[in-house]
């Protein structure tokens, strides 16, 4: 359990890396949409993934109005597929 | 969370696209377009035309595709991407569009010469592609869960079995196949598309 990636296990955060993990870019509306995080805890989440260089935030516009993507990084791929693979062990050797 | 859950949330991306119905009204009119090119010349008397037709119906059909592509990404930025959010999805290899010129190309000249030989066995294509067709969509829009994708299949696979059972012939019966399943299937997104459109107000982020 020691080894567990901290940034991932977060429930929060570890749905919004699996919501990115097979697309290349979403934006905040949609993460927000299927995440239900509020605004404030879902900017809050992803400053904590963005510090921990697993995913990547654009700030940018679509015509006039502020568009924001995230997608992950490539070290955010491995730490999401490091982090399953270690919980498949860990509930292998539990039951 | 298990690994299931892990590999439901990381399909619900996939499963978001289809939400707006915007996809299935958007393959509904192509199909129905390729219904419609391979449906005309059985109404028009064949002449010279003929055998040209069929070499540029297949880059027609490939064209459509593209077509498609933009136009679904235009109705996506008007309708969809305000109220549900934006996904981009990994983009297809720059050699993609080369194959499909490639494919319809071949495909051409293939019907081309098919179109002047024997072909009793070949009135059975339609049916077979129908079947192809019904488990492409069974599985590819059932696991993006697009609920109609069961009735579009039974819809493909029933058109393909009257179109053998009346034989009615390749061409009539791709036309007929194509096109039941273009217009059933820009109907159900039609209607997917007005009820998103009510339910999702616009949200800016």
């Amino acid at each position: 359990m020691a080894d567990l990636d901290r940034v991932i296990h977060e429930p929060a955060r570890l749905l919004l890396v699996a919501l990115l993990r097979k697309i290349e870019r979403a934006d905040f509306v949609f993460l927000m949409n299927e995440s239900g995080l509020t605004r404030g805890n879902l900017s809050s989440h992803l400053s904590k993934l963005e510090e921990a260089g697993y995913v990547e935030i654009e700030k940018t516009y679509r015509g006039k109005v502020p568009l924001t993507l995230i997608g992950l990084t490539k070290a955010g791929r491995a730490a999401f597929d490091n982090y399953r693979k270690q919980m498949n062990g860990l509930l292998t050797r539990a039951g | 969370m298990q690994n299931a859950d892990l590999d439901e949330i990381s399909r619900r991306p996939l499963r978001a696209m289809h939400a707006d119905g915007i996809p299935e009204f958007i393959m509904g009119l192509t199909w129905l377009f390729w219904g419609l090119m391979l449906g005309i010349p059985q109404i028009v008397p064949k002449g010279a035309w003929w055998k040209p037709y069929w070499l540029v119906v297949p880059w027609l059909l490939a064209l459509s595709g593209f077509a498609a592509q933009w136009a679904m990404k235009r109705l996506k930025e008007r309708w969809s991407y305000r109220r549900t959010g934006y996904v981009e999805f990994s983009k297809t290899g720059a050699r993609s569009p080369w194959a499909a010129f490639l494919i319809a190309g071949i495909s051409g000249i293939v019907i081309a010469s098919f179109l002047s030989s024997s072909r009793s066995w070949l009135d059975l294509l339609p049916l077979g592609c129908a079947i192809l067709v019904a488990g492409a969509l069974a599985y590819g829009l059932g696991r993006q869960g697009v609920r109609r994708a069961g009735l579009y299949a039974a819809v493909t696979i029933a058109l393909g079995i009257c179109v053998v059972a009346l034989s009615i012939g390749i061409e009539l019966g791709f036309a007929i196949v194509w096109g039941g399943l273009g217009a059933s299937m820009s109907v159900g997104g039609g209607m997917q598309m007005a009820k998103f459109v009510r339910t999702h107000q616009e949200i800016h982020g």
